[in-house]
């Protein structure tokens, strides 16, 4: 390889000054710059910017890093594994009952007075069974109904 | 068994200590894991230092790697040089770390620069200082080599640090940023002319046109 361009041995003298280029190559920039001031300036501008990267120091590893991974990295163990999840259920399952304790529909005595006030229009001539059956009502219902109207 | 470390390869006939212990931790020994940190700790500290150009935070990214090892064990295949494989990880996750710090950076109006890692700056008037201008220049170089190497892109940059301080040989540095053994060589030497022309000032050249 003969006849390098002052930008082909620019680009080549990383590695030129590694040692890196092959034998053909070396030659045709070494010739060069046996010719060119220039190329030779640059040459000894790569030498020291090398000798600039080498100066950024090496960093180590703190005391107990290595002990601090492998602690975050150790599963835990296998019935532990189950007791985040296992308590999460359980507090879902006693917040649904207190939710449902506390909405379950409990009519008063006076509620049920209101809703059938169709039935004390007529009292007088309303009989138990007629009672229970236009209530269609659950018995503790008609209990309270009856407790109600003093019956 | 295949002591380059081909598939099928276990942890007692493997050569690479790197992959013997990967090997191990794969077949369930824990403490393998802990001395495999403690073997590759400071290349993957000093490796990070110096793509990132900063001190600050590297503890916590290096943690983020060996986990990294951890979730991708049971994948783990020994075809090829632990460290190949480990600095493979290290510069993917350098690739997407700092692509998320540069839209970061592009949305925070904090004038802070965290990568001065707060570092005591010698001052020129100090008389105790010895040979200040010295340090002065010596402070400045680094801060513009460290700029300079922020500049570069990141296949660049990590083929120049892996090349200059981590005694890659141009084929492990290809299987590293996934390239050609040539595509490095042309890496190498774009990184190290911008690297030159851009110190050429303070080593006494001339500002390239």
């Amino acid at each position: 390889m003969t006849g390098l361009t002052c930008e082909e041995v620019r680009d080549r003298l990383a590695l030129h000054v590694d040692g890196a280029l092959d034998a053909p190559e070396t030659e045709a920039v070494r010739g060069h710059l046996a010719a060119c001031e220039a190329c030779r300036r640059e040459e000894r501008l790569e030498r020291a910017a090398v000798a600039a990267l080498e100066g950024i120091p090496p960093l180590a590893a703190p005391e107990g890093f290595a002990a601090r991974v492998a602690a975050a990295a150790r599963p835990r163990p296998r019935g532990l594994r189950w007791i985040p999840l296992a308590a999460g259920i359980a507090g879902v399952a006693v917040a649904g009952a207190l939710w449902i304790a506390q909405s379950w529909p409990e009519k008063s005595a006076d509620e049920e007075v209101i809703a059938h006030l169709d039935l004390l229009e007529n009292w007088d001539v309303v009989t138990d069974e007629d009672l229970a059956l236009a209530l269609d009502a659950p018995e503790e219902d008609l209990g309270l109904l009856q407790g109600a109207l003093g019956g | 068994m295949r002591p380059d470390g081909q598939p099928g390869a276990d942890s007692g006939t493997v050569a690479d200590p790197g992959a013997r212990l990967m090997l191990r931790y794969q077949a369930g020994d824990e403490g393998a894991f802990e001395e495999l940190v403690r073997l590759y700790q400071d290349s993957v500290f000093s490796l990070l230092y110096r793509f990132m150009g900063t001190r600050h935070g590297i503890e916590d990214l290096s943690q983020e790697i060996f986990l990294r090892l951890v979730r991708g064990r049971r994948a783990y295949r020994a075809t090829a040089k632990f460290g190949t494989y480990l600095y493979r990880v290290v510069f993917n996750f350098c690739v997407n770390e700092t692509r998320s710090r540069r839209k970061l950076r592009m949305v925070s109006l904090d004038g802070e620069d965290p990568r001065r890692d707060g570092a005591r700056r010698p001052d020129p008037a100090d008389p105790r200082e010895s040979a200040p201008l010295d340090r002065m220049e010596q402070a400045e170089l680094g801060e513009v080599l460290r700029a300079t190497l922020e500049t570069l892109p990141e296949t660049q940059r990590m083929a120049l640090v892996l090349n200059k301080y981590h005694d890659l040989s141009y084929r492990e540095i290809a299987e590293v940023v996934g390239s050609t053994e040539k595509a490095v060589k042309s890496l190498l030497a774009r990184a190290r002319r911008s690297v030159r022309e851009r110190l050429a000032p303070y080593l006494g050249g001339e500002v390239p046109a």
